[in-house]
């Protein structure tokens, strides 16, 4: 069992405060650009949570994508090695969900915070949670690539 | 460190781009939003301009903490003259503008001059550009969307900021600066919007901010109010406002008991309507609801709203008790681009005209009778494209009551030329006196007063008699300068039983490094009240601007539990001579020489 970050877009209110504590408990400041998460709005009502499911509803196609070993699985959860990282990009096409991102020299992406992410404790809405993989309804994901392809040309690569 | 050294200055006249170093002792005296958007104003913007020239500046200026961990802080402060009252002009958002200006490196951004055709601001850290656009013509939903593509946080207006309507308003991702006509301001620079996207680092000073955005945080969540405030969102005490209180203006003031209430209440229509909540940037207490119209004649609406001024603008002033027709109303008004308030009041004035044969048929083009929602809807969009009575009705209700004559004066209700919100202030006094002296004219905002009034008590203050006008001037500066003190600092004043005076040192300490006593802050608050007053009387404002419209004066409440209560002329002189006498101000409301020395050397 790996418990992940699961978004539950009908209840997000897009006020973002993930992407304010993600960065700030990651790097301690505040920066949306270098959040791990990020909320999308493709429609008026609709906002939608958006971050990696460490291989739920997708194939792990980053490990596979990067050229230089450094995305690897340790105990379920999809991790970036950050010295064997060259910047090259690949892992941003092959993710479906537009949840990893190069900018300022290194690769970003959703780390679980070590097992208390923050997103998930300062969601006064429970839009966002931390459950097991394996239970998460997986509409949810395929909704997520869904809305992602949509808007990733606009959105998560102009980082 | 925590600050930026420097406002950005966009002169639309010379198509120019620059920035401006903003003094160590300027920011460290003003903090930021509120306090230094007024000081900016006072040095830069020159009276009696015409405010829809290019003339005027705009000054869009984040909160200190907007951009911090806090949760709520996200509010930025627009200024500029506002066309709607000729006089200090100030609109607070909780759009995500704020924390993007500080993201690229500005504490302020200042707007001049005027483009030639229409243009959008397009800023992304260093790089800033005045582009030609092609969104002129859409309104807010479309352009929002649009523009906000590839991550930028937006401010823009509709098609009434475009066709120079007075009670105009500017979106901000969704959330609007509704009053006093800064939308008309951005039209007449004929600035469609403004895109901004920054990517620089926001250091805070304290260490623990996590740990202090925790426990704020979780004084939000665990609030007792918070469980109401976020199911209903802040129409929640509508029916008590009415039942128990009986100050809801309804029928333009001539009534302050709306029977017809019922599917106006939020506990009726946020169940069956709101399909979720909506938030400003950074807020864990969501007050907005998202309600959709599935079915019927207006299947389709969606708005972020109604909320409770909307409820009452759009509702009870116009007698309006179809629930779908005021989400709808709602809608057009956030779509144009028209703050609810003075549209729905300056509707409400119409109907009353129309009713008293002031105006007629044949100058409106329709039947104009309280509570017809089709003519509701249709007036707000002659108000929006300025078309037949709309034209008038666009200049909002003071001016359209001078252009119309025949003793409409009698029945425009505003301060300043600006509409008040839903208080009625002849049973409660503070606020009665709270609207006279507001610098944008009359504003629940500005200081707050109503919760005194209505419940009795609110920090410091206890056993307040809203019947009473004892000790209400000093009450009411008071509360003037904590009001500017939020807006100072960008957190949330409809969280202002939770962020309580004693706690803000410890915010402003945490994030910006700086300390300040409780007493120290409420001075940038009260200083800054000094700048507004200034401001209006460069402009001409007189004692005679602090005033209140005949209804309010004349007229006696006629039911309910406030029955027979009005409040007089000569109440409210006694009180202006208080509040006054307490801010330190001339019988002629002029601040004193050392407070003029004290501003000046900002």
């Amino acid at each position: 069992m790996v418990k992940i970050v699961v978004p539950h877009p009908e209840k997000c209110t897009f006020c973002r405060y993930c992407e304010l504590i993600c960065p700030y408990f990651h790097e301690h400041v505040v920066n949306l650009r270098k959040s791990r998460i990020n909320v999308i709005r493709p429609a008026y009502d609709l906002s939608f949570p958006v971050t990696c499911t460490h291989g739920y509803g997708c194939d792990k196609e980053c490990i596979d994508a990067c050229p230089e070993g450094a995305i690897r699985d340790v105990d379920g959860i999809v991790k970036i090695d950050e010295d064997l990282c060259l910047e090259c990009a690949s892992c941003v096409d092959a993710c479906p969900f537009g949840a990893i991102k190069i900018y300022k020299g290194k690769a970003w992406k959703c780390d679980l915070c070590g097992g208390n992410p923050r997103c998930v404790a300062f969601c006064s809405q429970g839009a966002l949670t931390y459950e097991d993989g394996e239970e998460a309804d997986k509409q949810i994901f395929e909704e997520m690539k869904k809305v992602v392809e949509d808007w990733r040309k606009d959105y998560v690569l102009q980082l | 460190m925590y600050f930026n050294y420097r406002m950005l200055i966009v002169d639309l006249d010379e198509k120019e781009i620059y920035t401006e170093e903003l003094s160590k002792k300027l920011l460290e005296n003003t903090l930021g939003g509120c306090a230094l958007g007024a000081a900016l104003q006072y040095k830069n913007l020159k009276p009696n301009i015409d405010p829809l020239s290019g003339d005027n500046v705009i000054i869009i200026a984040p909160g200190a903490l907007t951009g911090s961990l806090i949760p709520t802080a996200s509010k930025t402060a627009f200024f500029a003259k506002s066309p709607l009252t000729n006089g200090w002009g100030e609109a607070v958002a909780g759009g995500s503008i704020g924390v993007e200006l500080r993201s690229c490196g500005y504490e302020a951004l200042m707007i001049k001059g005027k483009g030639d055709q229409p243009v959008q601001i397009r800023i992304e850290n260093d790089e800033a550009g005045i582009e030609d656009t092609d969104l002129w013509g859409k309104d807010t939903y479309e352009c929002s969307e649009k523009l906000s593509r590839g991550g930028f946080s937006t401010a823009c207006i509709g098609i009434a900021g475009e066709n120079l309507v007075k009670i105009a308003s500017i979106e901000c991702d969704g959330r609007q600066t509704g009053r006093i006509g800064l939308g008309a301001v951005m039209g007449s620079k004929r600035l469609k919007a403004i895109a901004v996207k920054g990517s620089r680092d926001i250091e805070m000073a304290g260490k623990n901010i996590e740990g202090i955005a925790r426990k704020w945080y979780l004084n939000l969540i665990n609030h007792p109010s918070y469980k109401d405030d976020t199911k209903y969102g802040s129409g929640e005490f509508l029916d008590w406002m009415n039942s128990e209180r009986g100050t809801f203006p309804t029928k333009n003031w001539q009534k302050s008991v709306f029977e017809d209430r019922k599917e106006i209440d939020p506990y009726y229509w946020a169940p069956r309507y709101s399909v979720k909540n909506n938030a400003c940037f950074s807020c864990t207490k969501p007050c907005g609801k998202m309600f959709t119209i599935k079915e019927g004649k207006y299947a389709g609406t969606k708005v972020d709203g109604p909320e409770y001024e909307t409820l009452y603008s759009l509702g009870g002033e116009v007698c309006n008790s179809d629930i779908e027709v005021l989400a709808k109303a709602n809608e057009l008004c956030d779509r144009y681009g028209l703050d609810t308030i003075s549209t729905g009041v300056t509707i409400g004035f119409a109907m009353e005209l129309y009713e008293r044969g002031i105006l007629t048929k044949e100058d409106v083009g329709l039947k104009l009778n309280f509570g017809d929602g089709d003519a509701l809807l249709e007036m707000i969009r002659k108000i929006a494209y300025r078309e037949g009575i709309g034209d008038t009705l666009a200049e909002g209700s003071a001016q359209a009551a001078r252009i119309i004559g025949k003793n409409a004066e009698r029945y425009a209700i505003h301060v300043k030329g600006l509409e008040p919100p839903a208080y009625d202030a002849r049973g409660l006094k503070g606020m009665a006196l709270a609207f006279a002296t507001s610098p944008r004219g009359a504003c629940h905002l500005r200081s707050g007063f109503y919760g005194l009034d209505l419940t009795g008590k609110w920090w410091k203050f206890e056993n307040v008699d809203r019947f009473s006008t004892e000790g209400k001037g000093e009450a009411v500066a008071t509360m003037e300068d904590v009001m500017s003190l939020y807006d100072t600092l960008g957190v949330c004043k409809f969280s202002r039983h939770v962020y309580l005076v004693e706690g803000l040192p410890e915010l402003v300490k945490a994030v910006t490094g700086l300390k300040f006593s409780v007493e120290e802050l409420l001075h940038i608050g009260e200083r800054t009240n000094w700048i507004k007053k200034l401001i209006n009387l460069k402009e001409g404002l007189t004692r005679k601007d602090d005033s209140l419209p005949p209804r309010m004066t004349e007229d006696e409440i006629k039911e309910g539990p406030s029955k027979g209560s009005k409040i007089t002329v000569e109440e409210l002189q006694i009180m202006l001579d208080d509040y006054y006498a307490a801010r330190g101000w001339d019988s002629e409301g002029k601040p004193n020489e050392e407070q003029v020395k004290e501003v000046d050397a900002l």
